[in-house]
């Protein structure tokens, strides 16, 4: 960022390079469909070139980053166009309105056995569920801890919480995703839930 | 540890947060508490499968035009930015018109400038930090066409290297000045000092010369009077009165001698009278009197002491008149018997007078100046000592004489007998009058003896001229 200040757009590309793919993964669980996510992700990048000679090294890139993310991502819910992103399958995006199974089977590797790639898509399939049901505060919580790999004190300045407060909502985050796949290993029996890595 | 505490660490515990001792501490608590053991193991199981799913299956690549829109608006971004940038920064006219100060500032400096150009240029000679000389500091010296008397010898005039001593001193001259401003200030001492001299070269007072005034030689004093009015001719009165004085001697060559035969000859004492002899207006003038000029007036006041009027000093009638001579004015006519007795030429004194040979119009001018002031003393008392005592006629009879003289325009005697006044009585009140008429007279003894001269040197050459003619024919 300190090269891009002074004028070296390759060292942009860099940053665009290392961050659009999580910054990407965590805009669209929050935006009903790619297109929306996609303005919304250019956007963030745009605010930050606007911004950039007003960055100091003092804050961490990721975590001003996310935090511009998380209110465009908010104000874009209170304008009312969000949509509840319920699953992959009702949600439109670059992969096309495919079906539900269809997608996991994509997502799932379809080598090895075939029963048990059949429970990873499933797997994969509650995470999803689980995640896009989790409510605003507690998703971008989860998301950032798993998916931006943030510390509870990052995550606690990007979303100006307290850090208890953030833990709190991870606690219920987890809760329910745990009482979401403990839902499928009593499906599927404990055998095929425990042998998931 | 109870169940209740480790299911507060519970989210530390699984995102390794605890300290050592508390991780222990939870460790201890899960061997003993199959409950939280469990409950431990479901949730890392969750996050586990959580974990596999979003980075794995659910990890959706952006699309590529995405990257591209982004970089796009990045580099149109800063390449605006940098156009931004070029065209707010204003030029260099406009940043000095909005620079609050720089207006007042620079009327200020531009009127301090014509302040300092108007000063300079009514007075060339003041510059910073160099006060105005008055111009009576200094003498004028005359120009180069006078013809000036080399410097006299210390043997000459032996109270001159007291007068010379003193005159550095009371004479500050211009390197002196810039010296002592120089001192006042050390920053810039060198600066200051070449500025004065500068200054004083830049503007030279006529014949002033800067290295005089820095030896101190040949200097007039620093409180010296102006020099006394020149006669017509543009000669001086020293020079006029040396004239007058070698013409007389060329029309009377031999003098009786004074001096008793066998006897050493007396040698008139030429030297100034001392110090304390003076009145103090006098020693001002004494003070300015440059070392190398010579003052006629300083001989009236070192005449000797009155001798009895002797009519040998006047010209025999019948001697041959010197050339250039120019006849005597009737009321110097010779007394009776003058011409019995030619005396022989006095003897000069010896060292007195080599300042005065290059004036000297023929070979024995020497002799003859040297005894000129003699002379003049000797016609003084013998118009106006004139049956009067040893101690010369009184105060009233001298003063009554002299101004009768003046008025009857008898020129030489006039000079004369105001010379005696002056010898007389120099601490008079009246002795500066006295000095001005005898100075008044001796100008007019040189203006008719000009006029003269003229005349005669006219009349021979259409005489030589006519007798040229006659010799062609």
């Amino acid at each position: 960022m300190a090269r891009y200040q002074k004028g070296d757009v390759s060292a942009f590309a860099e940053l665009v390079s290392r961050h659009e793919k999580r910054l990407w993964n965590f805009v669209r669980r929050f935006v009903p469909d790619s297109a929306t996510a996609e303005d919304l992700v250019q956007e963030v990048f745009l605010r930050v070139v606007r911004s950039a000679a007003d960055w100091r090294p003092s804050a961490k890139f990721s975590t001003w980053l996310l935090t511009i993310a998380r209110n465009l991502c908010t104000d874009n819910a209170r304008r009312g166009s969000v949509r509840r992103a319920d699953s992959l399958e009702q949600t439109p995006g670059v992969a096309g309105d495919e079906p539900r199974g269809h997608r996991i089977e994509r997502l799932a590797a379809p080598g090895g056995n075939a029963e048990r790639a059949a429970l990873d898509r499933e797997i994969a399939v509650r995470v999803d569920a689980a995640v896009t049901d989790l409510p605003v505060e507690q998703r971008e919580v989860f998301l950032m801890r798993e998916v931006m790999d943030m510390s509870f004190a990052e995550i606690a300045a990007a979303t100006s919480s307290s850090e208890p407060t953030v833990k709190s909502r991870m606690r219920y985050a987890l809760e329910r995703l745990r009482v979401a796949l403990h839902e499928l290993a009593d499906e599927n029996g404990p055998a095929a839930v425990e042998s998931t890595p | 540890m109870n169940c209740a505490q480790a299911k507060e660490q519970l989210l530390d515990f699984l995102y390794d947060e605890l300290s050592p001792a508390a991780r222990a501490a939870f460790v201890e608590h899960l061997r003993g508490c199959p409950g939280c053991n469990a409950e431990v193991a479901s949730h890392r199981r969750a996050i586990g499968q959580a974990r596999a799913a979003l980075t794995g299956p659910l990890l959706q690549e952006p699309p590529a035009r995405l990257r591209l829109a982004v970089m796009e608006a990045a580099k149109a971004q800063a390449s605006s930015a940098r156009k931004a940038a070029t065209a707010d920064k204003p030029g260099f006219l406009a940043r000095l018109w909005r620079t609050p100060w720089l207006l007042p500032a620079f009327g200020a400096a531009s009127v301090a400038t014509a302040i300092f150009l108007v000063r300079v240029l009514k007075n060339p000679e003041v510059l910073p930090g160099q006060k105005p000389r008055p111009i009576d500091e200094v003498t004028l010296a005359p120009p180069p066409s006078a013809p000036r008397p080399a410097a006299a010898p210390a043997a000459a005039r032996p109270a001159e290297p007291e007068l010379a001593e003193e005159r550095p001193a009371m004479v500050e001259s211009a390197p002196a000045r810039a010296r002592g401003s120089a001192a006042k200030t050390p920053g810039s001492a060198e600066a200051i000092a070449k500025k004065a001299r500068r200054g004083v070269r830049s503007a030279p007072l006529p014949g002033l010369d800067l290295e005089e005034l820095g030896s101190g030689a040949n200097v007039p004093g620093r409180f010296a009077q102006p020099p006394p009015p020149r006669p017509a001719g543009g000669k001086s009165l020293d020079d006029l009165l040396s004239d007058v004085g070698s013409r007389r001697k060329a029309a009377a060559p031999t003098q009786p001698e004074r001096q008793a035969p066998g006897k050493p000859a007396v040698k008139r004492d030429d030297s100034p009278p001392s110090w304390d002899e003076f009145p103090a207006g006098e020693r001002k003038e004494k003070i300015s009197k440059p070392t190398s000029r010579h003052d006629p007036f300083e001989d009236a006041y070192a005449t000797p002491p009155p001798a009895a009027p002797s009519p040998s000093a006047m010209p025999a009638p019948g001697a041959p008149p010197a050339p250039g001579a120019r006849p005597k004015p009737p009321s110097y006519a010779p007394a009776e018997g003058a011409a019995s007795a030619p005396a022989p030429a006095r003897e000069p004194p010896a060292a007195a007078q080599p300042v005065r040979a290059p004036r000297a119009q023929a070979a024995g001018a020497a002799k003859l100046e040297a005894s000129e002031e003699m002379d003049l003393d000797d016609l003084a008392k013998d118009k106006v000592g004139k049956g009067a005592g040893a101690d010369g006629p009184s105060l009233a009879e001298s003063v009554k004489k002299a101004e009768r003289l003046f008025a009857s325009a008898d020129w030489d005697a006039a000079a004369a007998a105001y010379r005696e006044l002056l010898r007389r009585f120099p601490g008079h009140k009246d002795a500066p009058k006295w000095r001005e008429r005898m100075h008044l007279s001796l100008v007019a003894v040189e203006k008719a003896r000009t006029a003269k001269d003229t005349k005669a040197g006219k009349a021979a050459k259409a005489k030589s001229s006519v007798e040229g003619l006659n010799g062609k024919e």
